[in-house]
């Protein structure tokens, strides 16, 4: 069963002139996710931007500065970050048709991910326990909607290399498959890149006053 | 009836990393020839893919970068001066952490999600729509506070 | 490359799954009834669309004949407050997101593809996923008119008023969580859209036709799917943040912990401004394909036409605070946006001088489409002056919250876009059904909307200007405003014998009209190049694009003097004569997008009532869908 891609590379009859030649050096599934990226990034950018608009006011209760854990959140930082270095090295596997690697790599994509948001997890209680709530204040509501989002997103990410995990174990997916790999790595990345934003704008950028 | 695109290879013509997954089935019979120049093919040979190794290099750098960024957390504070300028106050660790955050974020767009090594267009696609979004932000915050 | 015959094959439907495991029997039907729920098929999908839309209007126009019933004399008793609230909330709200946007992107959809000589767009189970949102999403919205519990805080939901939570006991009812959840959803389908129309335009059209010998229509829509796409997230954002509010006590926007009372106007409108650009683009798009077509001249200015587009919607995102004006924002500010929203006239202006200077000169038939597309020119027109005079703050600042402003964006909705769809159903009908729509049926329709269009919104420029303030149910008799208010429902009921007598005219014709064939308009775009209605794989041969409006070309010829030529039909004929040979492999239909679709209200009900084995039900649902969705393949 052929599944040709329709616009794998620009339209070129051969005995026309470049100017024939149209489309996007992007297939459509790699255009699709990065217009999807882009639109997922305006959304963040959105919680973000509420975020500093309330970090700075007075506000009563427990706020992120009296209750953040640098360490233990810069740890779990550290793990996202190498998960996305699994993520590539994953990719890269199945490049060389090498799927057991890209399974192996794909896995520790998902449990560094998993790792992460049981962080994320273990620190919104801390957080909770002394005093720090969605809502207690404006810190509270900002923060924890930006970063519960953003565990939603990590969550659907490991749900979505977890099904391709699957998928390969199943001997669905070949090594001509290596654009869903690719394109769930770009997912992946983004979340770890809002991720970088995140922690620099929120968790290390100096309390205000 | 022989009239038809004496161009169009038929399918099994067409070379086979054109058959791609995700994707959908031919929906046109067009002849799919060379790509203009400037672009690379978009699935496979990526000629300028890292090694296994350079990847755990960029990994490591980033480390170096996240070590740095959380070292400046701990400075804040510090009261070490420069030629009268206060190095680690809290508006130029603002600015340190925002150069590191923007090196990490473009290490990882650029050499993880292989931005560096796709066409110009999307670079600069992105390039104008991230400072686009930002400056829109930044009038946003400004109208606000 | 070579000579022989091609291997001609029919257009097969999928056979039959077998071996996989899929968890569902692919559905194989592409005719009938059923398929129109599995179809995949973006000129199905495009029907769906647009008939659907057509009914949520109608539901709106009932909103509005209630809300006209009620205001059309002083102390009317026809609604409580809170039922009136409830209905100019849908009317807005219907208008906005399940009539607008939808038939924009119906039209898109079946047109698009054609129009760029491709066989479907990029990822037609997204596409047909888009649809079920859409309708669920609609629906969702709708359900809360059960037991009165419908969305009553304006189709933009300004906070604090929607954001505090009911048991604060400011305002009863669910309305604002269905609100909420509901955009969500919506939103949900309108960005997969976005991301579907980008990439087929971009990546998917025919050997030759380059990005500046796309029509129009095509054009616009592109820009549009980029605004929808950077848009629909930031109101995304604001609904999130006001369910958080309303359910789980977040603080976005409470005054009394110190919230920023503005955060979210400045959020609604970041996507509101953009979201009018969106709305009316693509009927400007409709308007510049007609025009060129009954003047039997090319559209004025095509470059220019393509750069204003383009200038609006970016020029659109730094125009939002204008909604704003009485806000307290300080002069600074005022000011930079009023100059702004000055600005943004230049280039829609541009846009009507060219539409003028394409009938200029031209070989002119009024028929309906063409009534259709002059009035939008003309009402577009009074509706952007009146847009002009808002831009101006200090006279804006007397304008605002007034039925003026009603005025001004009925004038460029309903006299623009409405207008511009009405003109766009009556000139691609005989493309879809192969049938003309009744001419003496589209006049009357046409002129009966055109009158009863002004005399409903004319008279408000007045009633605003003479102080009735917007959204209030009811008025009293001092006020002096009876008499207008009289006209403008007698306006009301005139609009809506004259959508009746639309309605009408499609079922006739699409039962009795005259056949019409594959070009009856002697049109210029790919889409009339094929037989009406299309085949399902839409070109046996992609065809190869050497100029903008490509079809007229290979009709048409000038002579020495620049008059038209027909070109005899010869070797190369410029209408695709139809073949039972063509074998396309085309995508299967699939029942995952109505599966995947249907996991989101379920969540959202879980939602609105903070019931978590709902959501988790959705999300099984969801997953399923989603799941086998990634097993199946896209063709069979």
């Amino acid at each position: 069963m052929t599944t040709t891609e329709p616009q794998l590379e620009p339209r070129h009859a051969h005995d026309l002139e470049d100017e024939a030649a149209v489309g996007t050096p992007f297939t459509n599934a790699k255009l699709g996710i990065w217009m999807f990226l882009s639109s997922d990034f305006m959304f963040f950018g959105a919680f973000i931007a509420a975020f500093l608009l309330y970090r700075s006011r007075p506000q009563p209760g427990v706020t992120l500065f009296d209750v953040v854990d640098i360490p233990f959140t810069s740890a779990t930082s550290f793990v996202l970050l190498m998960s996305s270095l699994t993520m590539v090295l994953s990719l890269a596997a199945i490049r060389r048709g090498d799927m057991r690697r890209m399974r192996l790599w794909l896995v520790m994509t998902a449990v560094f991910g998993m790792i992460f948001l049981g962080g994320q997890i273990f620190e919104f209680t801390t957080f909770y326990r002394e005093g720090f709530t969605l809502d207690g204040n404006l810190n509270g509501s900002t923060f924890f909607v930006l970063t519960g989002l953003h565990g939603l997103h990590v969550t659907a990410g490991i749900v979505w290399l977890g099904t391709l995990w699957m998928l390969s174990v199943q001997n669905r997916l070949t090594t001509h498959d290596e654009q869903k790999i690719e394109i769930a790595g770009l997912y992946w990345h983004f979340v770890d890149v809002i991720w970088i934003v995140i922690f620099m704008i929120v968790y290390l950028v100096p309390a205000p006053g | 009836m022989t009239e038809a695109s004496d161009n169009a290879p038929s399918e099994e013509e067409l070379p086979p990393d054109a058959k791609e997954e995700g994707a959908v089935a031919t929906l046109t019979t067009t002849a799919v020839g060379a790509p203009p120049k400037e672009a690379p093919v978009p699935h496979s040979g990526h000629q300028h893919d890292l090694s296994p190794f350079g990847y755990v290099m960029i990994a490591l750098g980033l480390c170096v970068l996240t070590a740095l960024e959380v070292g400046l957390w701990y400075l804040e504070g510090n009261q070490t001066e420069l030629f009268g300028w206060k190095l680690f106050s809290d508006g130029w660790i603002v600015f340190y952490l925002g150069v590191l955050a923007l090196a990490k974020f473009i290490i990882v767009a650029g050499w993880y999600m292989h931005l560096a090594g796709d066409a110009p267009i999307f670079r600069r696609y992105f390039t104008v729509g991230g400072i686009g979004a930002f400056i829109l932000f930044l009038i946003v915050l400004r109208a606000l506070m | 490359m070579t000579v022989t015959a091609e291997p001609p094959v029919v257009a097969h439907p999928s056979e039959e799954l077998t071996g996989v495991a899929n968890i569902l029997k692919r559905p194989t039907k592409t005719h009938g009834f059923w398929s129109w729920f599995t179809t995949v098929d973006h000129k199905k999908i495009g029907l769906l669309y647009i008939i659907t839309g057509v009914i949520f209007f109608v539901f709106a126009g009932l909103e509005a004949l209630l809300i006209r019933l009620q205001l059309a004399g002083p102390n009317g008793t026809i609604l409580t407050a809170d039922q009136y609230n409830q209905l100019f909330t849908m009317h807005g709200t219907t208008m906005v997101f399940l009539v607008g946007m939808p038939i924009a992107v119906g039209f898109g959809n079946y047109l698009v593809p054609l129009q760029i000589g491709a066989r479907d767009v990029a990822f037609p189970r997204i596409n047909m996923l888009g649809y079920w949102v859409f309708l669920f999403g609609g629906l969702f919205l709708y359900s809360g008119f059960l037991g009165w519990n419908a969305p009553n805080t304006g189709w933009f939901g300004y906070t604090p008023l929607s954001s505090t939570p009911e048991s604060a006991g400011f305002l009863p009812g669910d309305g604002a969580s269905y609100w909420t959840i509901g955009l969500i959803i919506l939103g949900i389908g309108s960005t997969t859209s976005a991301i579907n129309f980008i990439t087929t335009c971009l990546n998917m059209r025919a050997p030759g036709m380059t990005l500046m010998r796309m029509p129009i229509f095509t054009w616009m829509l592109l820009i549009i799917a980029f605004l929808t796409l950077f848009a629909i997230p930031v109101v995304t954002a604001a609904l999130v943040m006001v369910y958080m509010s309303r359910e789980f006590g977040a603080l976005f926007f409470t005054g009394a912990a110190g919230a920023e009372p503005l955060l979210y106007q400045h959020l609604f409108w970041l996507f509101g401004h953009p979201e009018v650009y969106i709305l009316i683009l693509p009927g400007m798009g409709i308007v510049s394909e007609i025009l060129p077509v009954f003047s039997r001249k090319p559209l004025f200015g095509y470059t220019v036409m393509v750069f204003s587009g383009l200038a609006i919607g970016f020029l659109g995102w730094g125009v939002w605070a204008h909604h704003m004006f009485a806000t307290g924002l300080g002069p600074v500010t005022v000011t930079a946006f009023s100059l702004a929203t000055m600005t943004i006239a230049i280039p829609t202006g541009v846009k009507i001088f060219n539409w003028v200077g394409t009938v200029w000169g031209g070989s002119l038939s009024f028929t309906s489409p063409m009534l259709y597309s002059l009035g939008f020119i003309a009402m577009f027109t009074i509706g952007g002056l009146s847009g002009v005079t808002h831009s101006i703050s200090p006279a804006d600042t007397q304008q605002t919250d007034s039925y003026y402003v009603v005025a001004h964006f009925h004038y460029v909705l309903f006299g623009g876009l409405v207008f511009a769809i009405f003109g766009g159903m009556t000139f691609w009908f005989p493309k879809v059904y192969n049938r003309m729509m009744n001419e003496k049926l589209g006049k009357l329709g046409f002129w009966l909307m055109f009158i009863g269009f002004n005399v409903t919104f004319f008279p408000m420029h007045f009633l605003g200007l003479q102080g009735q303030p917007r959204r209030t149910y009811t008025y009293p008799e001092e006020a002096g405003w009876t008499t207008l208010n009289g006209i403008v429902t007698a306006g009301a009921f005139l609009i809506a014998l004259s959508v009746l007598v639309f309605v009408i005219n499609a079922f006739y014709s699409w039962k009795k009209g005259p056949v019409a064939g594959p070009d009856p308009w002697d049109a210029r775009t790919l889409e009339w190049s094929i037989a009406s209605p299309p085949p399902e794989y839409n070109f046996a041969e992609i065809p190869r694009v050497t100029s903008r409006d490509e079809f007229w070309h290979r009709k048409y010829t000038e002579d020495d003097e620049g008059r038209l030529v027909r070109l005899p039909a010869g070797a190369a004929p410029a209408i695709e004569e139809p073949r039972d040979d063509v074998h396309v492999h085309l995508p299967s239909p699939s029942y995952y997008p109505l599966i995947l679709a249907l996991g989101l209200p379920i969540m959202g009900y879980g939602a609105v009532y903070t019931t978590y084995w709902l959501v988790a039900l959705g999300a099984i649902v969801f997953l399923f869908g989603l799941y086998g969705w990634a097993v199946e393949p896209d063709a069979e």
